[in-house]
């Protein structure tokens, strides 16, 4: 039987035969398994009719013809070496697949007994010359993919390039640079310019340890850190580093090694964030919650300390309870104030005297009172520090002067003048009050019941003590009379607001 | 324990608030102790430890008006004088130098303040 005219009739043997085979070696689900046996079928029937038609002009048209319905563009041995290259085959599997399709086909054939001559001889010759044709035609669109696909990934490269570059050099809050195995930077784009200062002339071929500061290059910090992130994949970069004008940016960010393909390090990247300003911004509320602990620790220990005082001075457990809410009402007052102030400011000494006197009932609700004249600048600043030991003399001032002094009810005549001006001494500013209590029967006044000494003590005592504020006080004919002098806040000095 | 009686000690008191340093010397006082003091400032206190002839003990408060107390505290660890430290922050706020000291965290009573001392004398 003729070559061609066998190959026709067998053709669903043979594929599968040929199948078998290629089948071993192709990737499981790749095209061998996937109806590429249409195609392969195809690639034979080609072959078939290549055979038959030979090389007359009448001939060649009918394998035109032949091949156009077999396939409509390209051959169908083109579209097979297409389809093995998105299998992944290399070129050497793709010239397997050929040789285990000759083997097969001539291994049947020779089987039915072709006598050997001169025209089995030309079969073969013909056979082997139109299989090389298919081959060929396979290989170039093997080929032809292949660059088509580099051409591709070449482009996405590219793109994915320019992608990064971009993302990398608009990234100007973020230090983002490369160094090789040793250390030295190999890359510094504008981000890592930005943040720490020195150009990328100035930066490449630098050791990354300029970027630490010298305590920590000292330390052996920049060593530590790529072995870190050589050992463990990453290392944290969390601290303070230097800039090129010697300032100091807080960085948040951390170290990974880069590995070649080899699996060697071949250098680190480093991506860090500037949170100079969080990390400021971070101290400053320790700052603020370690102060605020303090106020409250101290201000219990004032509250024990004003209960004992109260304590041991009341006559029975009413008038104790009394006076100590007072006190603490004051106490209370004063942190209501403090707390009201923004950073940096102060509490003026009118404000803190309207506050107290009103409170306490010594001014109406518009803040005037027939008996009492106050007189003086107002915005005379006190320093934080003073204002709790402040208050709570004016409050005892007050305390008395409503009980048994110028502002008690029985004291119609009484007057309270409370002048105060800002003056300075020894070069300081400081605030000169007058508490003058007039027209008051001192004869009912002396029968006060004991409890009145902590004002005078806190104004003769406390005062001087804790303010270093010079004082008097002293029982006049016809009233109390105080001066305190206290040192004040002076606008361009920084404000103390902790004491104890 | 056998805490040694106070009476006769030396006892130097530095506390910027009034209230509570008039209360501690009260107390103090009560114990026949000889206070030294009480001073509101590092200055202040500077100076009696240097004019005291003899001190045994000392209590102070760390922050004083703002200024921390460690001058005063280097002072009587150099001359030996054990003292206890009274803080109104976190003991982790105290250098590490003085973490071996007695320390108190406010508010603190009086008679807590009593009992380091009394051991301190021992």
């Amino acid at each position: 039987m003729k070559l061609s005219r066998f190959i026709q009739e067998n053709v669903r043997e043979l594929l599968s035969e040929w199948n078998a085979i290629s089948s071993s070696y192709a990737p499981a689900g790749s095209g061998a398994s996937l109806g590429l046996g249409r195609h392969a079928e195809q690639i034979l029937r080609a072959i078939a009719v290549d055979m038959e038609t030979e090389s007359s002009p009448t001939g060649q048209q009918a394998r035109e013809r032949a091949r156009g319905d077999i396939a409509e563009s390209g051959s169908a041995a083109a579209f097979y070496g297409a389809v093995r290259h998105g299998d992944d085959l290399s070129v050497s599997q793709l010239a397997a697949d050929y040789r285990a399709l000759r083997a097969t086909v001539l291994k049947a054939w020779l089987k039915t007994g072709e006598p050997r001559d001169a025209e089995r001889s030309q079969q073969l010759l013909r056979f082997n010359e139109t299989l090389d044709q298919a081959f060929g035609e396979s290989l170039a669109a093997y080929d032809a993919q292949a660059r088509r696909q580099r051409a591709k990934s070449q482009a996405a490269l590219r793109e994915s390039e320019a992608r990064y570059r971009g993302i990398v050099t608009t990234a100007l809050d973020y230090a983002i640079f490369t160094t090789d195995a040793a250390g030295i930077i190999e890359s510094w784009p504008p981000g890592a310019e930005a943040v720490f200062g020195w150009t990328p002339e100035e930066a490449i071929g630098q050791h990354a340890e300029i970027t630490f500061t010298e305590e920590d290059r000292a330390a052996g910090v920049p060593a530590e850190e790529m072995r870190v992130a050589q050992a463990e994949g990453v290392a944290p970069d969390v601290r303070w580093h230097a800039c090129r004008d010697g300032n100091r940016v807080f960085i948040d960010g951390a170290t990974r090694p880069l590995i070649d393909p080899f699996g060697n390090t071949s250098g680190f990247l480093k991506v860090g964030r500037d949170s100079t300003e969080r990390k400021h911004w971070d101290e400053r509320q320790q700052v603020l919650l370690r102060e605020l602990q303090h106020r409250t620790r101290n201000l219990m220990a004032v509250v024990l300390t004003i209960f004992d005082k109260t304590r041991r001075t009341s006559p029975d457990i009413h008038a104790l309870a009394k006076s100590y809410t007072s006190r603490l009402g004051a106490l209370a007052r004063v942190q209501g104030l403090l707390s009201q102030l923004q950073e940096g400011d102060r509490i003026a000494f009118d404000a803190l005297v309207r506050a107290e006197l009103s409170a306490m009932g010594a001014l109406d609700d518009a803040g005037n009172s027939e008996r009492v004249e106050l007189s003086g600048p107002s915005g005379v600043y006190l320093r934080s520090g003073t204002v709790q030991t402040f208050a709570l003399a004016l409050h005892e001032l007050a305390t008395n002067a409503l009980k048994y002094g110028a502002l008690a009810q029985e004291q119609e005549q009484g007057r309270l003048s409370l002048r105060w001006r800002a003056m300075r001494r020894d070069g300081h500013p400081s605030l000169h009050i007058e508490w003058t209590e007039s027209c008051v029967d001192m004869t009912r006044a002396a029968a006060a019941p004991q409890g009145s000494g902590y004002g005078r003590e806190l104004i003769e005592y406390a005062l001087p003590y804790q303010l270093d504020a010079r004082t008097s006080y002293e029982l006049g004919a016809d009233g109390v009379r105080c001066t305190i002098e206290v040192p004040v806040s002076d606008a361009t000095s920084p404000d103390v607001m902790t004491h104890g | 324990m056998d805490e040694r009686n106070l009476a006769g000690c030396r006892v130097l008191v530095v506390e910027d608030d009034y209230s509570i340093a008039a209360a501690l010397a009260e107390e103090l006082a009560d114990q026949a102790a000889i206070v030294i003091g009480p001073a509101p400032s590092v200055e202040r206190a500077l100076k009696l430890v240097e004019e005291a002839a003899q001190l045994d003990l000392a209590v102070l408060d760390v922050n004083l008006r703002g200024e921390e107390v460690y001058p005063v505290a280097d002072v009587l660890a150099k001359r030996g004088i054990p003292f206890v430290l009274v803080t109104g922050y976190d003991r982790h706020t105290i250098p590490a130098r003085y973490l071996q000291q007695c320390i108190l965290e406010k508010p603190v009573e009086a008679a807590a303040v009593l009992a380091a001392l009394r051991r301190l004398a021992c």
